[in-house]
């Protein structure tokens, strides 16, 4: 089956149309797609049907019929034939012990990879660079088993020019090489090689920034980044914001502060990234949309107001990811209108629902078989 | 094999681990069971030793078979 509404809205710009110019490419390629999904996904179709959302008629996105992301830790759905199945993705499953899994037929594989290397090289620019990784050797050897983590890491490493850890597993427990960090670090200032330093927030914070600062070293890494990704539970109970892993990254690293790049992403939806931009807020692509929810009533809210993260977007074709309710709270802060100059919505992510699993969607989850 | 067709096949067979003669221009991440992001890495690392040119990651990208690879080499040295 070909998408060419889809494959047209890939090869656009990721950041440089205008909302509503891009609201016309995007709603052609998802209303294809919420199509294909319809025929192809029993589940979803059945769900379509009960709540009576009729997706021949003329539809807003955010009539769209949308799955709340713990209904993936529940059930595989499949808009394919099962021997189509390339690769199934499970997450980590560190909040609920549930993991989500969602299944990637090739045509799904290769766009989600696409798209997530774009994004990642329009914020990091067009140059391979050193990467200092800050995790454990096995995180990035060759492996037939890899971990979700494992995987995160390595998908980040099409734009290395090499790549190097500096973190020992010890049965488990993470501890940072102190004396191969120092001098991988002392290395790529002397050679002032733009070095990328890439780890999971936590690790970045608890075993390097924070080490380093207790010991007053600090190095001089302009023009470098600092990426990180994963959650900040961990490091909200130690009180540390986004603002001051910011801060301590500057004073650790003499990076610029719009060099510390935050991505977030689930596994739901693998290969939508969204990193901080230099002002700090996170871009929606030219292939995503997100919309913001009351979380009790699940009615959308106005721009500026906190809710509930719903994400739409075409490019999985083989599950219907498409439209997914995240357990994440956050906000739209502004639509064409961020300082750095790319277009389109942006949007801040705040935090977890308090409760796990996200309220008043009991009925599509007691549905979902029917 | 031409001789840019065969320098990339002794590239790809090093980096792969796989032998020489199983590599042809359908040879891909779906059907080379070595060809995952790391290996994405070093090939396109050795290509660039190979060949002295540079890859930047927005080409490597594009790269999703060996015959591919064979004609982004020939483009760039043309």
């Amino acid at each position: 089956m070909t998408f060419d509404s889809l494959e047209k809205l890939l090869t656009s710009e990721i950041y440089s149309l205008r909302q509503k110019e891009k609201s016309v490419l995007f709603d052609a390629a998802m209303r294809d797609v919420v199509t294909h999904h319809y025929n192809h996904c029993v589940p979803y179709r059945s769900l379509c049907d009960k709540r009576g959302f009729d997706i021949s008629r003329p539809y807003r996105l955010e009539e769209l019929l949308y799955l709340p992301a713990s209904i993936f830790k529940d059930a595989l759905l499949l808009s394919m034939p099962e021997e189509d199945v390339f690769r199934t993705i499970s997450s980590s499953a560190t909040t609920t012990g549930r993991p989500s899994r969602v299944a990637l037929d090739k045509g799904t594989s290769r766009r989600q990879t696409k798209c997530f290397n774009k994004v990642v090289l329009e914020r990091l620019g067009n140059k391979r660079r050193k990467f200092v990784v800050l995790d454990s050797a096995d995180a990035i050897g060759r492996n037939r088993q890899v971990s979700a983590r494992s995987s995160t890491i390595r998908s980040l490493l099409f734009c290395a020019s090499s790549a190097e850890t500096c973190i020992d597993d010890n049965n488990g427990r993470l501890e940072v090489n102190e004396e191969k960090l120092v001098e991988l670090l002392s290395q790529a200032e002397k050679e002032d090689c733009g070095v990328v330093i890439f780890g999971f927030t936590y690790i970045l914070y608890s075993l390097v920034v924070k080490k380093l600062l207790e010991k007053k070293v600090a190095f001089n890494l302009k023009g470098g980044k600092i990426l990180h990704i994963g959650g900040w539970k961990k490091l909200e109970s130690e009180k540390v914001t986004p603002e001051k892993l910011i801060s301590d990254c500057v004073k650790v690293f003499g990076i610029d502060a719009g060099d510390v790049v935050d991505f977030y992403g689930f596994t739901e939806q693998s290969g939508m990234v969204y990193p901080t931009c230099e002002s700090g807020v996170r871009h929606v692509p030219v292939w995503g949309e997100i919309v913001v929810r009351d979380p009790l009533s699940l009615k959308q809210v106005e721009t500026g107001e906190q809710g509930l993260l719903q994400f739409i977007t075409p490019i999985q074709t083989s599950y219907p990811g498409h439209s997914v309710l995240t357990e994440d709270l956050g906000t739209i802060t502004g639509i064409d209108d961020c300082p750095c100059g790319r277009k389109g919505k942006t949007f801040k992510v705040i935090g977890r629902t308090e409760k796990a699993e996200v309220r008043g969607c009991g009925d599509i989850m007691a549905e979902k078989f029917a | 094999m031409s001789g840019i067709e065969k320098k990339c096949a002794e590239v790809f067979s090093a980096v792969m681990d796989v032998p020489i003669e199983t590599v042809n221009s359908e040879s891909s991440p779906d059907n080379v069971e070595g060809w995952d992001s790391l290996a994405h890495v070093e090939l396109i690392s050795s290509l660039e030793e190979a060949f002295s040119l540079e890859i930047p990651p927005e080409d490597g990208i594009e790269i999703e078979t060996f015959g591919m690879i064979v004609q982004f080499i020939r483009n760039k040295l043309s």
